[in-house]
């Protein structure tokens, strides 16, 4: 059953992704996703996290790189900064689908010059905001 | 490490002498007996660390650390009955954990005491073990699950943000803070077992220990060799199965013997290293080739950041790839014997061999390649790390010749092209090095360079730098690789029919069974 609703999962996205348009960037932008997986169990997720101290690594389970991989990103467990409800209830959030559009669309190495994307994750009183980098999906073949 | 020398034993035990060292401000976090993940913090005043030097009767010397892990209970509030508590000496009232700690940091053996008297015997795994670091977002993680008449309890490790101060590191910063919020890290898990270690000092100690069972009396605590190397059922944390390992021998003559700190090179430590397409295709590439460097200390420490922690990963497999093809544009036949891939700013790499290349050519020439091949996946290692440092503002040296922001810059060159120089450039002797040891020193010095030398100076395919700057790159390697042959006295005439030999090999190939 668990994988049945993985497998719905990643059609919904991937449905998603070939109806939605693109946004190319043009110049710096600044996206915020709100990452929860706290409430969903672990092998129902969407998204794995990887943690390798100091680095957190968020992989989304979808192959939709043009290399066929998935989209990771990491972030600095030492550089995260809390944000309180207020200014979080302000944010205007991407949906996971644009997450992986706006990466699938932009993946080069200059990916993270022109993008500064945060993820936001909910805490029992306070939110933790982390600034994560997309660790692209080029793949290099070393002889 | 921070000895307490004014605390310091010096004392005769079991025809041997012990120096006894308390750690000061080396508490340890763990998080027992309590449902609340808040509190983790507080637990430090709960325990107490100490380090042990044996000096036997034959003259060997071992060392331990000894971590005890008081019951709330049992302090009750006065945090000086943990100094009740000696390696020497015990409070015969002593209710709490007793762990030992190789001087490598690897679990050695522990007990449960209640009231005086062993209850239970403890075993610990590194998470690493059962898929690595879990983070528990969750405020109040699970602590303890009981499971086939054990206990295993997550050993969890604490790490704050606080509103104006992203990474305090005391307690005092943290209750001054406005708002700070933890994150929780299973690390690790302790399986607690009634039974397996008997239920009193005597009983675990066994033969010739001078403990005294049960509560009360002048008690000492059970060192790590009275113990025994007793085994354990695995066990499961919530359905998973985890690899609880007991003690593990060290030597046949003396099954719990701490080695003294030298280095170790028969240390593999199998956890990220993924082989298995490989085995099935190839066992004996694994087996003669892959297990052999990996009880090689040079390569061992090569390949230290893929068998140390729970990322990256390295793996490897075989696929077809040119091999004694005619070049079309005139010169020598094509020989590809592996390539190493990696995904975007990933420091994970997958290796692949050349399938003919394992089919024919020589052990030596294989072993070379999975040395070549290694480093290509420990320079991207270091190469991405760099990034990262870069990408969060931290500014470090490494081991390397350059600062960071000279590998940054290396970063952004061709993989081949600077991956190659540094080969040649930092990493050869200790490839060569590597390979003598793999083959156990059986051909001369030069063949073992002449093998490590093969493909260093080939730059790739021409990229997206220009016709010229791809030629200056190309003749930057030469110059360096010349150099190396005109060190080590190697022609190239030397190297064409060497090469020759090894690639399609007559002896010494891998056996096609027998490695299974």
């Amino acid at each position: 059953m668990k994988f049945l609703v993985k497998i719905i999962l990643n059609l919904i996205v991937i449905t998603n992704l070939s109806n939605s348009v693109a946004q190319t960037i043009s110049k710096k932008d600044t996206v915020y996703y709100f990452i929860d997986t706290a409430k969903i169990p672990v092998l129902d997720r969407l998204i794995r996290v990887d943690i390798a101290d100091p680095h957190i690594f968020y992989t989304i389970n979808c192959p939709c790189l043009s290399s066929g991989s998935n989209p990771v990103f990491r972030t600095n467990i030492n550089n995260r900064t809390l944000v309180n409800k207020s200014k979080v209830a302000k944010i205007k959030f991407i949906s996971l689908v644009k997450l992986i559009e706006l990466v699938r669309k932009n993946d080069t190495p200059y990916f993270n010059d022109a993008v500064t994307i945060f993820f936001i994750e909910p805490r029992e009183k306070v939110f933790i905001q982390e600034r994560v980098f997309f660790l692209g999906g080029k793949q290099t073949k070393i002889e | 490490m921070n000895p307490g020398w004014d605390n310091t034993l010096v004392y005769e035990k079991d025809k041997g002498t012990v120096i006894e060292m308390p750690l000061l401000n080396s508490a340890v976090a763990f998080l027992m007996n309590t449902t609340d993940g808040s509190k983790a913090s507080l637990q430090t005043n709960y325990t107490k660390t100490t380090y042990l030097i044996q000096k036997d009767s034959a003259g060997v010397f071992k060392g331990w650390f000894m971590v005890l892990i008081a019951d709330t209970a049992y302090v009750n509030g006065d945090f000086s009955k943990l100094n009740k508590n000696t390696y020497q000496q015990r409070d015969p009232a002593y209710s709490g954990r007793l762990m030992y700690f190789n001087i490598n940091g690897k679990f050695a053996g522990g007990w449960r005491y209640q009231n005086g008297a062993i209850t239970k015997t403890l075993t610990l795994t590194n998470a690493a073990a059962s898929g690595g670091q879990q983070q528990i977002n969750a405020a109040r993680p699970k602590t303890t699950m009981s499971t086939g008449g054990c206990t295993v309890t997550p050993i969890v490790s604490v790490s704050w943000i606080c509103a104006g101060n992203p990474t305090p590191t005391t307690a005092s910063i943290r209750t001054n803070s406005v708002s700070c919020e933890p994150t929780y890290y299973v690390t690790g898990y302790i399986l607690e077992c009634s039974g397996g270690g008997g239920s009193s000092d005597g009983g675990a100690g066994g033969g010739g220990s001078n403990n005294t069972p049960g509560a009360g009396g002048n008690t000492s605590f059970p060192s790590p060799i009275e113990q025994g190397c007793k085994s354990v059922a695995p066990a499961s944390v919530d359905g998973k199965q985890v690899n609880l390992q007991p003690p593990v021998p060290t030597t046949p003559d003396d099954p719990c013997l701490v080695k003294p700190p030298v280095p170790d090179p028969v240390a593999p430590k199998p956890p990220k290293i993924i082989m298995d397409s490989l085995l099935k295709n190839f066992p004996c590439a694994v087996r003669l080739i892959l297990d052999k460097l990996a009880q090689n200390g040079v390569y061992g420490d090569l390949v230290k950041p893929f068998t140390t922690t729970g990322m990256p990963d390295l793996s490897w497999n075989n696929s077809q790839m040119p091999f004694n093809q005619i070049n079309t544009s005139g010169g020598n036949p094509i020989y590809q014997l592996g390539e190493t891939t990696v995904i975007g700013q990933s420091y994970n790499a997958t290796i692949n061999l050349n399938t003919s290349m394992l089919q024919n050519s020589s052990q030596l020439l294989i072993a070379s390649v999975a040395i070549h091949e290694t480093l290509h996946a420990v320079i991207n290692y270091n190469l991405q790390m760099a990034g990262y440092n870069k990408a969060d503002g931290n500014v470090t040296l490494n081991s390397w010749l350059f600062g960071i922001d000279s590998w940054y810059e290396i970063k952004g060159l061709p993989s081949n092209f600077s991956n190659h120089y540094l080969m040649m450039d930092y990493y050869f002797d200790q490839a060569v090095t590597a390979l003598s040891q793999w083959g156990n020193n059986a051909h001369t010095t030069k063949e073992y360079q002449m093998t490590m030398l093969y493909g260093l100076n080939n730059p790739g395919e021409n990229d997206s730098s220009t016709s010229a700057q791809f030629v200056a790159k190309t003749q930057r390697l030469k110059t360096e690789y010349n150099e190396l042959l005109k060190k080590f006295s190697i022609t190239e005439a030397d190297l064409n029919v060497y090469w020759k030999s090894q690639l399609n090999s007559t002896t010494n190939k891998l056996p096609s069974s027998g490695c299974n």
